[in-house]
């Protein structure tokens, strides 16, 4: 793995939970709203979100639901929703990240 | 269209080693992922119609990933259960240990200590019948009313009260027996414990 794709997956659980603290998506949907909105930079394998998701799952960070893509349609999905407990994760991993770049920035100018 | 998937699919679960009861959801989810990944792929300039199986494929490959890093990703994230995660933790080094107890176990009941149980009344009132007793056998000295372990010639472990101890040869005293002499390559040790 290299520089780049070690650095994706520390910071691709913080993404996850913010993309989902806007509304609940499923897998897809979270594929592609990450490498649209990143405009690429987070185009990662698709694959990998899905460990992602199961982790965040099995730590009750999100939780999943199978729902109808909409009322009627027929076709269900499994949706994630951040919890409580994602939520205050979430906030967490921004105040150190917001952290983290002041002080890259301060000693890097 | 659906082969090539259901072929990507079998591999990844295969890798992924699940619990009956995910097994489908996983799955599920996964091919509703990978069905909209193909019918989206005409877009972004992959043929639309009449992929072969191969090309198919290749870019379930490159767009979702080696199904074997996938299936392990989500194998490593579901674990199922603490238990497994825990055994795939210790899976070489839980034998390993298990194994250095037993040596170990074996060594100190060979070389220090060992239990016995104590079917007969040669020893009472010290040591009454039906006790469990400590043998420390990393002793050399025996003083007159020490409790030890011998073997007779038979080979049967007897327990007895220790009356003289001369020159390599102890003379034991048993209830309702003679004094017999017991060379100390018989004795196993002295009682330290017992358990009544």
């Amino acid at each position: 793995m290299d520089n780049r794709a070690q650095f994706l997956k520390g910071v691709a659980r913080t993404l996850v939970l913010g993309l989902l603290r806007e509304r609940p998506m499923y897998g897809y949907e979270i594929a592609t709203a990450l490498a649209a909105r990143s405009e690429g930079v987070f185009a990662l394998g698709q694959g990998t979100l899905y460990p992602l998701l199961y982790s965040l799952e099995s730590k009750r960070l999100i939780r999943v639901s199978r729902e109808e893509e909409a009322p009627g349609a027929g076709r269900r999905r499994c949706y994630y929703k951040l919890t409580p407990a994602g939520n205050a994760e979430l906030d967490a991993n921004l105040l150190t990240w917001d952290q983290i770049t002041r002080g890259m920035k301060l000693v890097l100018g | 269209m659906r082969d090539a998937i259901e072929d990507y699919l079998d591999q990844v679960m295969v890798h992924a080693s699940l619990a009956p009861r995910d097994q489908a959801r996983v799955r599920a989810e996964l091919k509703d992922h990978l069905a909209e990944l193909a019918a989206g792929w005409g877009g972004r300039g992959g043929p639309k119609h009449s992929s072969t199986q191969e090309e198919i494929t290749a870019m379930l490959e490159s767009e979702f990933g080696e199904p074997e890093v996938v299936g392990k990703g989500i194998s490593n994230a579901r674990g199922g259960g603490r238990i497994r995660t825990w055994l795939k933790k210790w899976k070489i080094a839980l034998p390993i240990s298990v194994a250095a107890c037993l040596v170990l176990n074996f060594s100190i009941r060979w070389a220090i200590a060992e239990p016995f149980y104590v079917p007969g009344k040669g020893a009472e009132p010290f040591i009454p019948q039906g006790s469990r007793v400590l043998v420390y056998k990393l002793t050399s000295v025996f003083r007159a009313g020490d409790v030890v372990a011998f073997r007779n010639l038979e080979g049967v472990v007897l327990l007895g009260i220790v009356q003289t101890d001369q020159g390599g040869v102890l003379t034991v005293s048993r209830n309702g027996e003679a004094d017999r002499d017991v060379p100390h390559a018989q004795v196993i040790g002295r009682v330290v414990a017992n358990t009544r």
